[in-house]
């Protein structure tokens, strides 16, 4: 794995095991995670893009400043153009900053039901898709692929995860972030259709790790079975308690999950309110 | 106005089946916001009251559902709950021998959806938007009844010469959710929208909180003397709708204010002390700013 740094020369990231990596936040880098494909962001904020023979495939430009500092990045690696930029999804903090982009004549692409989004929730910072797709896709630049895949809703309704063809890494964006129980609140989330995309990335072939959203540049595909394994845990917790007729307070003071998943990052912070969430989704239907 | 107190004819003929329920009068509930009045409704238990000539509000515990009596027949609205469904159809039934023609579902979450089988079972036709359709597919419930007919925007329910306005407002607290119009125009039925006195949830689930401020701005433009709610007081002043609408506009402000000005801390700074007397204020304003926090973040 080569790395490129791209801010701060004296932050020097390599492939070593996950608990010896820096958590620094802010710190940008970039990081060759398969020929021509590479890791861009902090762990605030990551984003995929992949040099072709014909110019760049960029994905979620995260915001104006962000977007200025991935395109210098990208310059580092390459001289040849942004010619495409696709959404993982419609929220907010990927999707903003793509006009330094656009200005450079690149074609955005994103899921159909992005759209209703961004139309309902306008922000000026964002740049509206040209064209969007409505089921697997293939994007093909001159020697590379990039095979953007939709699972039905599961966090919004509009996700895409991407793979260049030949390769063994995927992007996932907040579907999993590596070793982290993610935010409490699970904003957007339908837990029960997020648990069956888990379920079918990791029965998928052809993969064995992972770029994510937010947190460390690769991650192996292990992190994805444990996000997987914690939300059934989650889930199965909570319906347990509801059967047994406890009330939300309760619960909400005594949750507690396997040791596990108790090292998971974010536990101590998000537990209850992600007990809080999958009660609702349990009473409620959302 | 003329809202029909039977508590002393219920009392005589001993039947609990139509009583102005145990909150307070109603003269006092239909005084502007802020009234505290709207604090004081009843959670135990169960009652039937007529609101007006042949509309009626059912409530067990914490829920109500309305329906309205025709020579032809009765229209139903949220069941709820397969408890609460049985009871509502007992209720009706110390009303009215007419069948159950149709049940109209308010919005799609499971706190009002549930339990309809009772009624299905007597052939009423139940009724929805079309996007509750979407989501009841979507995450199926072994007790929701799914809509015999939809609609895409308003749609005027009529039998036995009465009608019910069903009031499409586009997304808010979800996305196909109705306020209910019963004829004659006097009141509307608006679930989980306004819960007269409150502050909303915390986490305001499944919420579009400019479509949300949009909507209450709308229903304010709309011409009718009092609200029934679906939660909490039996019947409020229109100004519940306006009270409800001003705090989450003062909140969006001074969240929106806060992220602005790159205030640190904003869960625990941000506060609406002018809005401290709304039933739980304390207990929500942190999640409230918190969803606020995720709506100027990503966008949701």
């Amino acid at each position: 794995m080569r790395t490129v740094i791209a801010c701060v020369a004296s932050v020097v990231l390599t492939a070593a095991p996950v608990a010896a990596q820096s958590l620094d936040l802010f710190t940008k880098s970039t990081t060759e995670v398969a020929p021509g494909v590479y890791s861009y962001g902090a762990f605030t904020a990551r984003s995929l893009f992949v040099v072709t023979s014909d110019g760049v495939i960029a994905t979620d430009p995260v915001s104006p400043k962000n977007a200025a500092d991935m395109r210098a990045a990208i310059a580092e690696v390459t001289d040849l153009p942004v010619k495409y930029v696709v959404y993982s999804h419609q929220h907010w903090d990927h999707a903003l900053g793509g006009q330094i982009f656009k200005d450079e004549g690149a074609t955005f692409i994103s899921h159909q039901n992005c759209i209703t989004h961004f139309v309902r929730h306008p922000n000026d910072d964002l740049v509206m898709p040209d064209r969007t797709i409505s089921s697997d896709s293939e994007l093909t630049l001159g020697d590379k692929t990039l095979k953007l895949m939709y699972f039905g809703p599961n966090h919004g309704d509009c996700m895409l995860v991407m793979q260049v063809e030949g390769t063994d890494v995927l992007y996932i964006n907040d579907l999993v972030t590596p070793y982290s129980v993610g935010l409490g609140f699970m904003p957007d989330y339908d837990p029960g259709e997020w648990l069956r995309t888990l379920r079918e990335l990791e029965d998928m072939d052809g993969w064995t790790q992972f770029v994510g959203g937010h947190g460390i540049p690769v991650a192996p595909k292990e992190a994805l079975t444990q996000r997987k394994r914690y939300l059934e845990a989650l889930m199965a917790e909570v319906q347990e308690a509801i059967a047994g007729g406890m009330r939300l307070e309760e619960l909400y003071d005594t949750i507690e999950l396997d040791e596990e998943f108790r090292e998971m990052r974010g536990y101590d912070t998000h537990i209850r309110r992600a007990a809080e969430r999958i009660y609702h989704y349990y009473s409620m239907g959302w | 106005m003329k809202l029909k107190t039977l508590l002393l004819s219920a009392a005589l003929i001993a039947t609990p089946a139509l009583a102005w329920e145990g909150g307070p009068d109603r003269d006092e509930l239909m005084k502007e916001a802020p009234n505290p009045a709207w604090n004081g409704f009843v959670l135990a238990g169960q009652d039937t009251t007529e609101i007006a000539d042949g509309l009626y509000a059912f409530r067990y515990t914490g829920t109500r559902s309305i329906f309205l009596v025709t020579d032809d027949g009765v229209i139903a609205t949220d069941p709820v709950s397969v408890e609460h469904a049985r009871r509502f159809r007992a209720a009706i039934a110390e009303v009215t021998d007419q069948p159950v023609k149709y049940v109209v579902y308010s919005h799609e979450h499971w706190d009002h959806a549930i339990g309809g089988q009772v009624f299905k079972d007597e052939g009423a036709t139940f009724i929805s938007h079309e996007n509750c359709a979407k989501h009841f597919a979507d995450l199926p419930h072994p007790d929701i009844v799914m809509p015999d007919v939809t609609f895409a925007d308003d749609y005027t329910l009529e039998l036995g010469g009465r009608s019910l306005e069903l009031l499409y407002f586009g997304p808010n607290h979800g996305d196909c959710m109705v306020v209910m119009r019963p004829d004659p125009g006097d009141y509307i039925f608006i679930v989980d929208l306004v819960t007269p006195g409150g502050a909303p949830l915390g986490f305001m689930p499944d919420y579009s909180p400019h479509h949300y401020v949009r909507t209450l701005k709308e229903i304010e433009e709309l011409d009718y003397k009092a609200i029934i709610g679906g939660h909490g007081a039996l019947v409020a002043h229109p100004s519940a709708v306006t009270e409800r609408r001003m705090y989450l506009e003062a909140l969006m402000a001074a969240v929106r204010s806060a992220r602005e000005t790159g205030q640190s801390n904003i869960r625990e700074t941000v506060r609406l002390p002018q809005y401290e007397y709304l039933r739980g204020y304390e207990d929500r304003i942190e999640d409230n700013v918190r969803r606020m926090q995720t709506y100027y973040g990503i966008g949701w």
